[in-house]
This record gives structure tokens, sequence and C-alpha cells, in this order.
């Protein structure tokens, strides 16, 4: 036995998704380890979002914890998201598909968006969505879940699940179960740290019992009870990048739309989303405190549904930002107590397992191991910047609006780390991949394109290519794509043969 | 749009460096799109840097579409599997760096966390034994990985050393072949655009002015653009690495080669010896602040195993980098742009990693700053990583038989290198980051190699039995050693693969 282990007793504070979450990875990477997880499921700890979304990369996720996939889609009454819809001016002419996956194929050593934007200075049409199948699926409302889209000259379609939150829980919980966590409903009265080192020592329950463990995980949403109120670890606000911190939330009866993303659109004082469900629409409208009042939010939402009868409004309260560590002695948090973006690109759940599963790789939490943190938190938090970046090139992307709001945000300063990415991108087409990026190459490619950031310049080698001949090889590309694309099934038909 | 594509390259000097530079950009580069250019010196002698490579070699020598058997026979090249360190952690200890990885990871924990709790449980099992390139290795065995990935020949790469100059030599001829135009000259100086420094031509000995809009320059240590024209500045690493001077020597060897190349570390220094087909090419590296010359040159003749070809000569370098390797329309490639010690066999690396760098990033001959600074950044945090890969080879160290030792174990490191060491001490976590040349099984190799055994193995190492990890343990190097054995020798493969020309006429 790991002779200074220090790893018997593990508790996750917060029985909602994220808490779950980690209690599956962490059940299932200690599976015959003498360490106990406890599962302390706190009153008032509500997951607000009815829908929980996954990227392609988080499907690996459910692999170790060893859910099948289909199992997954049918347990949890999901939808597929090939990508984000997006609708920076007009919502009904100015659609684009920021789509998961590769675009185009290989083409020597010069990366293929080098191709489009030589293309696009030269006047040829470069929509980069005809180069994926994956946003020509997405926009034609099919679906496909392969490696091989077509003849194997395609890259394969990338996807995300749309899940059902309250069952998502479920089968966490189960999973969790089975492997041996055990779950406690009480509250927390108070949290004991050790004078000397600031460790927690111990859980005061409201019942009077107390809770001791080596490691506390803290997943009690953006209440952070044990990073922030007992710890007292700082939260970094990001609102000068991303400011809409204020939700209004409903969903509606409506199975009108099927198409397998997941709709953003800008208007005047933020953002206003939709993602089809199985038999209900999710949608919601983001905005900044200082701008909009929680009526006329309201309001908005309301007019947008227009006919659609919806279920209650709920508004919400969630500013962007990190906590400054996310593990800090013994406790770690999950989930938003550690850190929160806007949820324009969806990617909360896939952060929460990203950090479910590194923290499973970097146990024990000791005073004689503070690395361990450290790595922990250089990961994690690269992780959440470069998402935070992302997610503000959806700003940039809407300085046009002549609103109060956009001209002011507008004037705002970008994250550096943004901004150089942004320089030399514009520059000659090339992309600077960070530490610990969150989305790979491609996905910032169509990212920068869809938000109409283009390059001047291109690479040099491409100017021994015939322009004309390229265009043709395009073309048969697009026709491909087309192809692979008239096989698939609609949306709603895929799920309903999987069902059966 | 505005772009000026560049029309005409200039390559400053004809060594490994500017051939490898010439042979690479003429392959890539539509033989209409820009002349190339490389001006040297038949005068002046090349540094041979290399002769022992990394895996890493088979992506240049693809791009540049070279046969594997020819180049080969052209370098008098033998295979390699890794490199062996005597004596670094301390004296008499003996570990490989090989080009594999080790045992196979058991419910997504890592091997070398099971290889932890075994010796904590009192295995005696050396690491390297769960190695198959280190078991082929050192049974003289070497035969071509197969593809197949679920085959156990699929779990090793290889490298090459060879004659540097041969190599040179035959880039040489490819570079010519695509159309690369050679020019005979010795350089006296050069010429910058008065209003932007640009360099403008380099003047040869004989009065004419070669123009170029961009030059590169592979003119070796003394970067007769970089430095002597354009002064960029140089980054002095002696306080990490204390040698600054080698002796290269070839010699005699009888017997088939070993498929793996060797460092012995000396009270000062270290020594090399890679062994080609028809020769063993061996160095002495030391620092001059802790060994004369004449020692050095004593202690290298004494370690040789067959009868040296000539006198010792002797290269004097300072290890570090220059403060930017592109200024302006001038990138430095090469021993030019920097210099680290050959521990890890990377200096023919470097500058292939400049080499694709450059073409990544290629400019037009309006040098945009985001392109010359991103290449400058990429560059630095290259030459960085393979420094604190190099520096942990001597710090971590149990040695105080001589001054240098005792310097070296008590030297202060880069931060990033002492974090990653405390980080693998504490837990066995191995860190890399993005895009580095060397990933977790690298750094684990010479960590243990080197006796930093982590206090803590991972927790869910615990998880299986330990009679289930003594027997998974037991029965992966049982086939490790069958597979290794099974192997052809590495003298048999050379000849049927590549036999070399000088080799078979004498």
């Amino acid at each position: 036995m790991n002779k200074l282990s220090g790893l018997d007793n593990i508790v996750i504070v917060g029985g909602d998704v994220t808490g779950w979450t980690v209690a599956a990875a962490l059940a299932n990477s200690l599976r015959g380890h003498k360490c106990t997880v406890t599962l302390l499921d706190v009153p008032d700890i509500i997951n607000v979002e009815p829908v929980q979304y996954t990227a392609p990369s988080t499907l690996e996720f459910f692999r170790h914890i060893g859910v099948d996939e289909d199992e997954l889609i049918r347990q949890t009454g999901a939808t597929l998201r090939l990508g984000t819809g997006i609708h920076y001016r007009n919502r009904a002419t100015d659609h684009r598909v920021l789509a998961f996956g590769k675009q185009g194929g290989t083409m020597g050593v010069v990366p293929f968006h080098h191709y489009v934007a030589r293309q696009r200075l030269l006047g040829f049409e470069t929509n980069l969505n005809r180069f994926s199948a994956t946003a020509m699926a997405a926009r034609q409302g099919r679906v496909e879940r392969t490696d091989d889209p077509g003849a194997s000259t395609l890259p394969p379609i990338g996807y995300g699940l749309n899940m059902n939150t309250e069952k998502l829980t479920q089968l966490l919980r189960n999973n969790a179960t089975i492997n041996g966590v055990q779950a406690l409903h009480r509250g927390i009265d108070s949290v004991e740290l050790h004078p000397a080192s600031g460790y927690i020592r111990q859980l005061r329950l409201t019942d009077e019992s107390t809770l001791a463990g080596d490691l506390f995980v803290d997943c009690s949403g953006e209440a952070a009870l044990l990073i922030g109120a007992a710890m007292g670890v700082a939260f970094e606000d990001w609102r000068e990048y991303l400011p809409c911190s204020r939700t209004v939330a409903a969903t509606t009866k409506s199975d009108h739309d099927q198409t397998p993303v997941h709709h953003i659109a800008a208007w005047d004082n933020g953002w206003i989303s939709s993602t089809p469900l199985r038999h209900r629409t999710a949608h919601r409208v983001l905005y900044p405190a200082e701008f909009v009042t929680d009526d006329d939010a309201v309001a908005l939402l309301r007019a947008h549904l227009g006919a659609f009868e919806a279920d209650a409004f709920s508004t919400h309260e969630m500013p962007s930002g990190r906590r400054r560590e996310f593990w800090a002695c013994n406790c770690v948090a999950v989930g938003s107590a550690a850190a929160f973006v806007e949820p324009l690109d969806l990617s909360t759940l896939h952060m929460t397992q990203r950090a479910a599963m590194q923290l499973a790789a970097m146990l024990p939490a000791t005073p004689a191991t503070p690395e361990l943190a450290t790595e922990f938190n250089r990961r994690i938090g690269e992780e959440f910047e470069s998402l935070r970046d992302f997610t503000h090139l959806h700003y940039v992307a809407s300085f046009w609006r002549r609103s109060e709001f956009w001209r002011e945000m507008a004037a705002y300063k970008r994250p550096p780390s943004l901004q150089q990415k942004i320089d030399l991108y514009r520059s000659r087409g090339h992309i600077r991949s960070r530490n610990n990026d969150a989305w790979p190459l491609e996905t910032w490619v169509a990212a920068l394109m869809s938000a109409d950031i283009w390059p001047d310049g291109y690479h040099p080698l491409l100017d021994s290519f015939d322009s004309q001949q390229l265009d043709e090889h395009f073309g048969r590309m697009r026709q491909a794509i087309d192809q692979a694309t008239s096989k698939m099934r609609p949306h709603r038909e895929y799920l309903a043969a999987l069902d059966n | 749009m505005s772009q000026h594509p560049i029309r005409n390259i200039l390559i400053v000097g004809g060594g490994t460096a500017g051939w490898m530079t010439a042979a690479a950009l003429a392959r890539v580069l539509p033989q209409d799109f820009c002349r190339i250019r490389l001006v040297e010196s038949d005068a002046i002698g090349i540094v041979g840097v290399g002769e022992a490579t990394i895996p890493a070699i088979h992506d240049f020598n693809r791009r540049v579409g070279l046969d594997e058997r020819e180049f080969m026979a052209s370098t008098n090249a033998t295979f390699k599997l890794g490199i062996e360190f005597v004596n670094w952690g301390n004296i008499g200890d003996a570990y490989m760096h090989p080009f594999g990885t080790y045992g196979r990871d058991l419910n997504g924990v890592g091997f070398h966390h099971y290889w932890l709790r075994e010796r904590e449980a009192g295995s005696a099992v050396a690491f390297d034994e769960y190695s198959l390139p280190y078991l082929a290795a050192k049974r003289g065995r070497f035969g071509l990985p197969k593809t197949e990935a679920d085959s156990v020949y699929s779990t090793y790469s290889y490298a090459f050393h060879f004659d540097a100059s041969l190599y040179a030599r035959y880039l040489r001829g490819v570079a010519e072949g695509l159309g690369v135009e050679r020019i005979e000259g010795r350089i006296i100086g050069a010429e910058l655009r008065p209003e932007d420094g640009y360099v403008q031509c380099v003047v040869l000995e004989n009065g004419s002015r070669l123009d170029g809009e961009l030059f590169i320059d592979c003119s070796g240590f003394r970067g007769l653009l970089i430095e002597e024209a354009l002064k960029t500045g140089y980054v002095d690493w002696r306080h990490w690495l204390p040698c600054d001077r080698a002796f290269a020597v070839p010699s005699d060897y009888p017997g088939p080669p070993d498929p793996y190349t060797r460092a012995t570390a000396h009270d000062a220094g270290w020594q090399w010896r890679i062994p080609l087909q028809h020769r063993m090419g061996n160095g002495h590296v030391f620092s001059s602040d802790y060994s004369s010359e004449d020692r050095a040159a004593a202690t290298l003749l004494d370690n040789l195993e067959g009868e040296p070809h000539a006198e010792p000569r002797l290269l004097r370098f300072v290890p570090g980098k220059r403060r930017k390797m592109w200024r302006r329309n001038c990138v430095a490639i090469g021993l030019s742009g920097g210099f680290l010690e050959p521990l890890e066999s990377t200096s023919i690396f470097l500058i292939q990693a400049a080499i694709m760098k450059l073409i990544e990033l290629l400019p037009d001959s309006t040098m945009p700053a985001p392109v010359v600074d991103e290449y400058n950044r990429s560059m630095d945090q290259m030459f960085d990583e393979v420094r604190n890969f190099i520096i942990l080879h001597y710090k971590q160290t149990a040695r105080d038989d001589s001054e240098f030792w005792r310097y070296c174990r008590n030297m202060s490191v880069p931060d990033e290198l002492d974090y990653r060491m405390r980080l693998f001490g504490k837990r066995g976590v191995a860190t890399h980051r993005n895009g580095e040349l060397f990933i977790e099984t690298n750094w684990i190799a010479v960590y243990l190699g080197q006796k930093l055994v982590p206090q803590q193995y991972d927790p869910r190492a615990d998880c299986l039995g330990r009679d289930e990890v003594s027997k998974s343990l037991a029965s992966m190097r049982e086939y490790l050693v069958t597979a290794a054995e099974a192997m052809p020798a590495h003298g048999t493969t050379v000849a049927t693969h590549c036999a070399g020309t000088t080799a078979l006429s004498s």
C-alpha cells in the first residue's frame, strides 16, 4: 500500500449534476481502492439549467465511467448538437454554423484554412460551412455519428449531446452509487479548518454530526460553500470581457426546430439563444444588469417566443469569472464554484468533466504535495482562460451593432492573449495554439471566420496554385460533402430509430 | 491584398544546417516560386554536429523525400534505439533513455506508477527492463518497427547514427538536383540597407555581391549575419550548462555496431560514443572552468576502445541562444541560432525544427511583425525546453566526486525545471507543455534513470491487488524479453538494409 497515501475519505459537497459527475469520475477511477467517497447532498443546491451540453471530446468521459453512448442518448433523452448556429446580425438571413470537427481536407504542408483565406481575397465563394460535412449536415437538420462520412476523404462528423439535466443526474447517481459512493442528505452548519495549515478538517452538519475527509470537492455552485465562504479564495471577475451575467430562461413546447445546433443571436443588449430538445425548446436571454431590467428581458423573451407557450420564466445571476485557485489546501472546486463562462458555447459540463478527470489523476491532497494543486490549477486555469477568449470572440463579431451597449463593449479592452491570437491570424492566417487550449485549431478557425474576422494574407506558398483549379477542387469537395450529408437522416428520425 | 512573395533566398553557409535548409526549401517551394542560392567556401571546414539523431528526423527525411536505404548507405549510418547514460546519477549507474514506451498502462494509470508500487514492495527489477528498445539494444538487436497498433513492435521508434558531413553532402546532392544554386566563395562581410537595416547583400572575397530578400544564416558559431552584421546579441547559459569545449576524435571499432548511443559522465563533463558502420565517433564535452584542455584530451584518449584515427579536434562553444533567431530579413538556423550540447542528440533536431517553423510561417518580403514574433517565440520555447531537459541530467545527481559535479548538483535551475522535478519527485507526475519535443515518457526515463524516485505513486495504482500487479509486470517483462530476442542482430539488419559504401570498401 502507498505508504504516504493520505487518501482515505473524499467528501463531495453538492448533489446536482456537477457533484455527481465528480462522484462518478472518482468512483470509477478508485474502484478497488480503500478510499471511500461520500457525497453530501446539501439542500438548496439546485441546477437551474434544464439541459446539460457536452462537446465531442467529452464523450470520452462517459467511456471512462463505462456508459454506452447509445444508452446515454436514450436514457437522457438527448438530442445531438453539431455546433453553434450563429446569428450575429439578422436572425433570418445571417446564419452560419460554428461546427465541431475539421473543415476541408489535407492539402500539402499548408493548413486548409489558408486556401479558403486566399480564395476569399480573390473573390471566390468561401463560406467555411461549405467545406465542413458537420456544418452542412447541421444546416439541413441532418445528423450522423461517424468517423467516415464520405469515402474516407472527409474529416469525421463532430458532435456533442444536449441531455436532460434530471435524467443525466439520475444516470450519474446510479453509476456512482453502484461504484460505492454514499450519499448523505444534510446541510452544512460550519466548516472546521486546521488553524495552522488552513486545511479543512471536517464539516459540522445541520444534524450536529460531523463529516471528516482528506479531500473536499466543492461542487456547491456559485454559493462556493467551501472554497469561497470557508476558505476565502477570491473570485476574479471577467465581466469586463463577458458582461452578460444575467439570464432569463424558459422552455417552450415547440418542436418545430429540430436543427442539431444551439442558436445564438446578438440583440441590442446581449444575446438570445435556443436549443432544440426532444419535445421542447430551451430559450434564454443573456444581458448585463446595468443595461436591462429583468422585466424588460422577460418581455423580450416573451416577444421572441411569440405564439409558443412558455413555462415559467426564471431569472438568474451568474457572473463570468474564475476562482483565483480552484484547488487550495485540500479543497478542490469544480463547476461554477470554480469558474463560469457565459454559456454562449455551452461548455460548463465539458469543463466539469475535464476537471473531474484531471482531479482523479492528481490525487491525493496533502500538505506534502502542494505541487499537485499547482499543476491542477495551471491546467484548468489555462483551459478556462482559453474558453473565456473564445467566448469573447462572439462579442468581437458583434461590435458593428449600434446600441449603446455594443458601442461600450467595442471600446473595452480584449484579453491580451486573444489580441495576440487575432493579430497573428489577421496578419497571415496563422493560429497560435496555447497550452491547454479549450478547443482545437480548426474550431478557432471556424470561430474566427464565423465572426467575419479574416486574414489579410495567407501562406505565400499558395501563390503557386492556380486559383481556378483550386476552385474546381473545392467544387468537388463541396460535392462530396453534399453527397455525404444527403445520405444522413433527419435529426428527429435518427433519434427515433435509436430509441427503438 | 498586398503580398510580395519572396523571389530570392540566400543561404549563407553550407554545413549540416545550410544543406538541410536548402534541401527542405527546395523540396517544399515550387521551382518557379523562388530562387534559392547557397554560398559556402570549400576552404572552411564544417562542424559536423550531431552524428546521433532522434526519431523526429524521420519527419524531416520524409518531407525532403529521402530514400532511407540510400541515405543510410551514403552516410555509413546505423540504427539507434536510445541513449545509454553511464555514471550520471552516480558513478557505476547506467540507464537508457530509449525511443519507446515502458510496459503497459493499466486501467488508464501510467505504467511507472505500478513499477514504483512493485519497487516499494521489494522488487529489484530495473525500470529499463520493461522497455523493448532497451532490451533489444543491450542484446545488440534491431528490427524495423511495425505499424500495426496491436503489435508489440509498434511500441518503439528509432533514429540514426550517421556521419554528419556525409549527410550534408548527401543533402547537397538532393538540393542541387532540385535547382539550388551553389556559389563557391569566402564571405568577408555584409551590407545593410540604410533605410531599415535589412540585410541587402553579402560581400565575397572576390568582390562580388550576393543579394536576397530573405537571408538564412547558417554560418555556424560566429553568426556572420545575425551577429556580425546585425549585432543581435546572445543569451549565455553557462551558469546552467558549464560545459563549453569539446574534443572529437574518430576511432577504430572492431565488431558489429551497437544500436544505441552512449554518454559516459566524466569528472568535468561527459564522453559520447556513436557507432557508425565504419568507425566509432567519440567526443569529450567538458567545462574549461573545471578541466584543462590537455587533461580533457587525455581523458578522451584514455577512454577509447580502439585506435584513434587522428589527433582530437577541439571545438569551443558557449551554450545559449541568439537573443532573436529571426531579425529583420535574416533567420539564423543551426549554430548561429544557438548551441546546446549534444547530450540528447538534439542538434539536428533543432535545425529541423527551425526549418519546419520557417516553412510553416514562411513570410513574404514585408516580414510581418506578428509572424516574426511568433517564430521567435516558438524557437525560444523549443530551445528553453531542450535546455531544461539537458540541465536535468546534470542537476539530478548524487555525484560529489569532483568540483564540477558539486557545482552541478548545487546549482539553481530554471523555475520551470525546478517545478517539474518537484512535481515528479513528490507524486510521479511528469508534466510537459503543448508542442514540446520531449513528452511524458522521455521525462520519466531520465527522472527515474537518475534516481529521482517519487515519494508517492498515483493512489489509483492501489486499485489492483498486489498479486495481480506483480503477475502483470512479470508477464509484461517476459513478453518483452521474448520479443527482443526474436529481433535480428543489428549488424544483420544494417548489412541487408543499408550497407554503406565506405564500410564495404574498407
